[in-house]
């Protein structure tokens, strides 16, 4: 797999016991069973253990042996994020903890009525960030996204969950998205995006990044500088299995290039992905068409 | 120019103007009954970039809706006008 599918893995049955054990139980025989399910997945999924064990070893550097004890890592606490994010919506989310370093940045965003766009990435767990600043920020996020669950899974957790706490924006092929985003950001709501992927056929930036070059969509840094709103960064680490580390970077509240933007996520990206390389989760090769 | 009354004579002017400057086409090319999309050969990116000068030339706010019927010049023309 040289690019991201779109799709998400996992089976509507795999779903409900998940959720059922949360409900019933909380979130502790969730990960005992997870146990299992990613070893399954370290075994079987092996286009996606090779694209991490290859990232370990041929970008960070890793020996192979480090790496493979990071890669069974990095398919554990994924599927830990998932678990959590199930727990947020089925009212769990009281089981974890957080600390936020740049709060003080989103609350100036939100003071000074321009709204803001809130850039991350496939790192830690975005679902906890957006929860956080729900509660504590504001109430008008809005998370523009690829419609990425299968349908018949989407389906029965929109029934059993209730679905999103955030307004979601779907990402359409025509422009209603962008129109979209515009009014949120008039209305001085936040948007918050992920900026490391793309679809085929989008428009990208070949950047350096981790020593290599790869590719970054164009969408989310023009956005950012046509639109002319403030921009952070923000990533949520899990730092244990019930405490998340929240970060927001300081925001530009000036105009600057789609360039400029681009180059100064990827450093913010750099340091988290170092930082936390068992949290780094795109499961295709990152540089395969960069090169 | 911010959401005073114009006529679809001035609204065709005006937005030749800013799209042919914004998206490097003939002025001569923007007829009523032409494909906006393929005219302006726009993609999805181009399109914020429509959105920022549509609102800066007619103070007008567009809604994800509004563009779903939109194929022609004349029925960007029409909405422009519905708007002001």
């Amino acid at each position: 797999m040289s690019r991201w599918s779109g799709k998400s893995k996992g089976t509507v049955l795999g779903y409900k016991i998940f959720l059922f054990l949360i409900k019933t139980f909380g979130v502790a025989p969730a990960y005992l069973l997870l146990r299992f399910v990613t070893f399954y997945y370290y075994l079987f999924a092996g286009a996606n253990r090779r694209a991490i064990l290859t990232f370990y070893t041929d970008t960070l550097k890793y020996s192979l042996k480090a790496a493979k004890k990071l890669t069974k890592k990095n398919f554990f606490i994924f599927g830990q994020t998932l678990v959590d994010r199930h727990a947020y919506l089925v009212g769990k989310g009281d089981t974890f903890s957080h600390s936020f370093n740049g709060e003080n940045y989103l609350l100036e965003m939100n003071e000074k009525g321009k709204g803001g766009i809130l850039l991350s990435a496939h790192v830690g767990n975005w679902e906890t960030a957006g929860n956080m600043l729900k509660t504590r920020v504001t109430q008008k996020i809005n998370v523009l996204m690829f419609d990425a669950e299968v349908e018949k899974i989407k389906q029965y957790l929109d029934s059993s969950t209730g679905g999103s706490r955030f307004n979601v924006i779907p990402i359409k092929n025509d422009l209603s998205h962008v129109i979209k985003i515009k009014n949120a950001l008039d209305n001085n709501e936040f948007v918050a995006m992920h900026a490391d992927r793309y679809m085929p056929d989008s428009k990208t930036l070949n950047l350096d990044f981790l020593g290599r070059k790869a590719k970054f969509p164009v969408g989310p840094f023009l956005l950012a500088s046509k639109f002319e709103v403030p921009v952070t960064f923000v990533f949520a680490i899990k730092e244990s299995n019930y405490h998340y580390g929240l970060t927001a970077t300081k925001p530009k509240f000036e105009k600057q290039s789609v360039e400029q933007i681009a180059k100064e996520y990827v450093l913010e990206l750099e340091n988290k992905v170092k930082l936390n390389p068992e949290q780094w989760f795109n499961y295709y090769n990152f540089f395969d068409d960069a090169n | 120019m911010k959401n005073i009354k114009m006529t679809q004579e001035e609204i065709i002017e005006t937005t030749k103007s800013f799209l042919s400057e914004e998206f490097e086409v003939e002025k001569s090319s923007i007829l009523p009954d032409n494909n906006l999309k393929d005219t302006l050969d726009l993609d999805s990116l181009d399109y914020v970039d429509l959105v920022v000068v549509i609102e800066e030339n007619f103070g007008i706010k567009l809604t994800s809706e509004d563009f779903k019927e939109i194929v022609t010049f004349l029925d960007f023309f029409n909405l422009v006008e519905s708007k002001l």
